[in-house]
């Protein structure tokens, strides 16, 4: 099987092979790419690590003056950066694992074939694709002083009600809450399909060797579904590092900064500070932070 | 059986096909006529922001020369299905004058701001209508065209108001034209003060005894409320308002900067008034299970019978029915016959004033149909599509309560409303300052003081030497 597998594959390099030997057809398939990769992801880059190294005005762009590393030492004493990154560090930290471990969850159990299962398939995408927005519209109403759902169920539970999107120890759960319902069927859907690619066979040997389900799960399931999970967790990591919306429409960093994380600070230094230069010093650390967790991490799970 | 060769040429060949095909979409070479070509430029405004929404003249040229200009405006009523009599008299009056269409693209303020101060200098769009701290900023960048020449030219020019030409000028130049003009103004529950045998309050004194007596009488009416979510533009109006109390303007020129001109007590004293008493106090005249929230909460928990107090605009005229309204008719009928527009209430030393909200419609100076832009901003301002517009816009009509213009009647007409023209005679314009980073610092502060975590004069004294220091930056 391994044999036709390679075969297969070595006749397709070959062919592919032959075509880029054809100089003009090989550079006629890359220079599109190239040109789009250059101009949407490589010049917005490069232009923001360039920045970082000015003070420049977003009032006035053209008049840049060089200060080298001076914005990384002003971000190095700013509380206020501190803060955003310990809290971005923790919003990514927790959203992530509890995702994904409720989202496993979720997975088994559909593989289960629990009742409802095709329904929930079908719907689970729809917190997944819903636009920020309207999510957030969606749990404003619902922890609305006085008429939010939430607040009458606690109401009538004889618990404290308030808008705890304005209540400084409760602001950063609920974003978190936010984003574990935004992702969980996404991930729960995504780990299912990989789990449904392993074969049968492996888990009826595994039950003639009297493997417990635990085992089971350990032994078959998990490392089946590792490569699914990296990169479900490198994307979702990223994502939620970087996200932006889900803050800012719900809290604008408030209240009193307890809900600041790095891509909100990033857009108050930019667009009400003006200072351009500082903005992307923010966003070349964020962008060392999250190049060094994926190859940290993906070189991990190659080991693994 | 096929030939092998055959069958890698073949496909070679549809590879190459392919290859140069898409070689050439890239580099523009598919064709397509101007019309499409000037839609595909429309859209490089928009992307898919959420609280973005856009629409699009698709309609063809009919006459004129050139490529058709494009404006980008928040002022238009949205609502699906309604008649959009204001826009179209705009559309009509601006192809009067430029001899063909417009198009318009509708962002939500704070994109369209956005979008204008990073991509202005493309050239698009060629005019855009926005609030008067985005035309303080537009003008620091360079991005807006003077148009005093112009605007002098057209005849119904010396009939705008002149506190809002005069919100429009910087160093004797003249940035846009305005097109409408509000005053916050304290919006009362005069029911509730006739059931409490209360007159309206003039001092903030008297208006925290009041709002305290309305939440030991009422259960189900708080006293007032403010906005203090962080980010909130309305917040930072709100505070604005009772800054004006105390100054005329809380930054004048001076030299090439601006001098703060406010002191430390008084800005301690409107944190203490309208945010410490509000939330933080013993007995606060607000709800502090509001804190947090923003004008989503404030005008609708208004017209919904929430609150006994609120600092509004004229916008709330007709804002009856939504998403965010609970019941049409208690909604008419606070409105219609509940509501009594005054002056805001004021601390000690203070006197009348509040914040006046002049939106202007400007012209790009990259754009490369200038004078086609200054025709939008002269259509879109003109006495004709305000009073044939906007005022008999039944979604916008409140907006023309207070007319920036002598021609435009006013659409008062209900006498509890009435004050609203003498309010807007005491409204201060913003200064020509870029406001970012002053908003940035009243925010912190503002929490501080609401949450109970600062007293209100010592913050008062932190925020008056952070904003001495900005003097030099804005």
């Amino acid at each position: 099987m391994a044999t036709q597998t390679e075969s297969r594959f070595s006749r397709y390099r070959e062919v592919f092979l032959s075509f880029l030997s054809d100089t003009w057809i090989g550079y006629a398939f890359v220079i599109p790419a190239t040109i789009i990769l250059a101009v949407i992801i490589g010049y917005p880059t490069l232009r923001g690590l360039y920045l970082a190294f000015f003070e420049v005005s977003l009032l006035n762009p053209e008049q840049m003056n060089f200060v080298g590393l001076e914005n990384f030492a002003a971000l190095a004493s700013d509380p206020i950066f501190k803060q955003a990154l310990w809290h971005t560090v923790l919003l990514t930290a927790l959203a992530v694992s509890l995702q994904y471990l409720l989202g496993l969850g979720l997975a088994l159990a559909l593989k289960e074939k629990v009742p409802g299962a095709g329904i929930f398939r079908s719907l689970s995408m729809v917190t997944w694709v819903m636009p920020v927005i309207v999510m957030v519209i969606i749990f404003r109403f619902m922890v609305q002083n006085g008429f939010g759902p939430i607040n009458i169920l606690l109401d009538s539970l004889g618990m404290p009600t308030t808008y705890w999107f304005g209540e400084p120890g409760v602001a950063f759960p609920l974003i978190i809450v936010m984003h574990i319902w935004r992702n969980v069927p996404f991930y729960a859907i995504s780990l299912l399909a990989a789990m449904q690619s392993i074969p049968k066979e492996q888990y009826e040997a595994a039950r003639l060797d009297s493997a417990g389900p635990l085992q089971r799960f350990r032994h078959i399931t998990l490392p089946q579904i590792s490569y699914v999970s990296m990169i479900m967790i490198v994307l979702h990591v990223t994502f939620t590092f970087k996200n932006f919306d889900i803050v800012y429409l719900s809290t604008g960093g408030g209240p009193l900064g307890n809900t600041e994380v790095l891509a909100t600070y990033v857009y108050k230094q930019a667009f009400e500070q003006y200072a351009l230069g500082m903005g992307a010093s923010i966003g070349v650390v964020m962008l060392i932070l999250m190049l060094a967790f994926t190859v940290i991490y993906v070189k991990l799970e190659e080991v693994d | 059986m096929s030939d092998p060769n055959t069958s890698i040429h073949s496909r070679r060949s549809l590879l190459k096909l392919m290859g140069v095909g898409a070689a050439a979409g890239l580099a523009g070479c598919g064709g397509g006529d101007t019309e499409t070509e000037n839609e595909t430029d429309d859209n490089t405004g928009g992307d898919t922001d959420d609280n973005t929404e856009e629409s699009t003249d698709t309609e063809d040229d009919t006459g004129g020369g050139g490529k058709k200009a494009l404006l980008w405006e928040y002022g238009f009523p949205n609502t699906e299905g309604a008649k959009p009599v204001w826009r179209n008299e705009f559309e009509e009056n601006y192809r009067e004058r430029a001899g063909q269409g417009i198009k318009i693209s509708r962002y939500a303020y704070e994109d369209l701001r956005q979008k204008f101060l990073t991509g202005a200098t493309t050239g698009a769009p060629d005019a855009i209508e926005g609030t008067l701290s985005h035309l303080s900023e537009y003008i620091a960048a360079g991005h807006v065209e003077p148009i005093g020449d112009y605007a002098k030219s057209l005849e119904h020019f010396d009939g705008y108001i002149d506190s809002t030409i005069d919100a429009m000028t910087h160093k004797g130049k003249l940035y846009g034209l305005p097109y409408e003009g509000n005053a916050r103004a304290s919006f009362v529950r005069q029911d509730i003060l006739d059931e409490l045998g209360q007159d309206i309050p003039e001092s903030a004194e008297a208006f925290h005894e009041i709002g305290r007596m309305v939440n030991d009488e009422y259960d189900d009416v708080t006293g007032f409320h403010n906005c203090t979510k962080d980010g909130s533009v309305r917040a930072f109006q709100e505070w604005m308002t009772h800054v004006y109390q105390h100054t005329d303007q809380l930054y004048v020129p001076d030299g090439d900067n601006f001098a703060l001109n406010i002191d430390a007590d008084a800005l301690g004293q409107v944190f203490d008034n309208w945010y410490y008493q509000i939330y933080a106090a013993d007995n606060p005249v607000g709800n502090p299970d509001d804190l947090g929230t923003g004008w989503q909460t404030n005008d609708p928990g208004y017209i919904n019978g929430n609150y006994a107090f609120i600092e509004s605009g004229s916008w709330m005229r007709n804002w009856t029915s939504g998403e965010n309204i609970q019941n049409t008719d208690s909604a008419k009928d606070i409105l219609n016959n509940k509501t009594q527009i005054a002056h805001p209430p004021h601390g000690e030393g203070a006197s009348k004033g509040t914040f006046l909200e002049v939106k202007p419609v400007m012209a790009n100076s990259h754009s490369s149909q200038i004078e086609k832009a200054k025709m939008a901003v002269a259509a879109y301002s003109s006495p004709e599509t305000l009073s044939e517009g906007m005022a008999q816009d039944p979604e916008a009509s409140g907006k023309a309560m207070t007319p920036v213009h002598e021609d435009v009647e006013s659409t008062i007409e209900s006498e509890n409303w009435e004050p609203l023209t003498d309010v807007f005679t005491t409204g201060r314009a913003l200064a020509k300052a870029t406001w970012g980073p002053v908003r940035q610092e009243f925010y912190t502060h503002m929490q501080e003081v609401a949450y109970g975590r600062t007293d209100p004069y010592k913050a008062g004294e932190q925020f008056h030497s952070a904003l001495k220091n900005l003097g030099s930056e804005i």
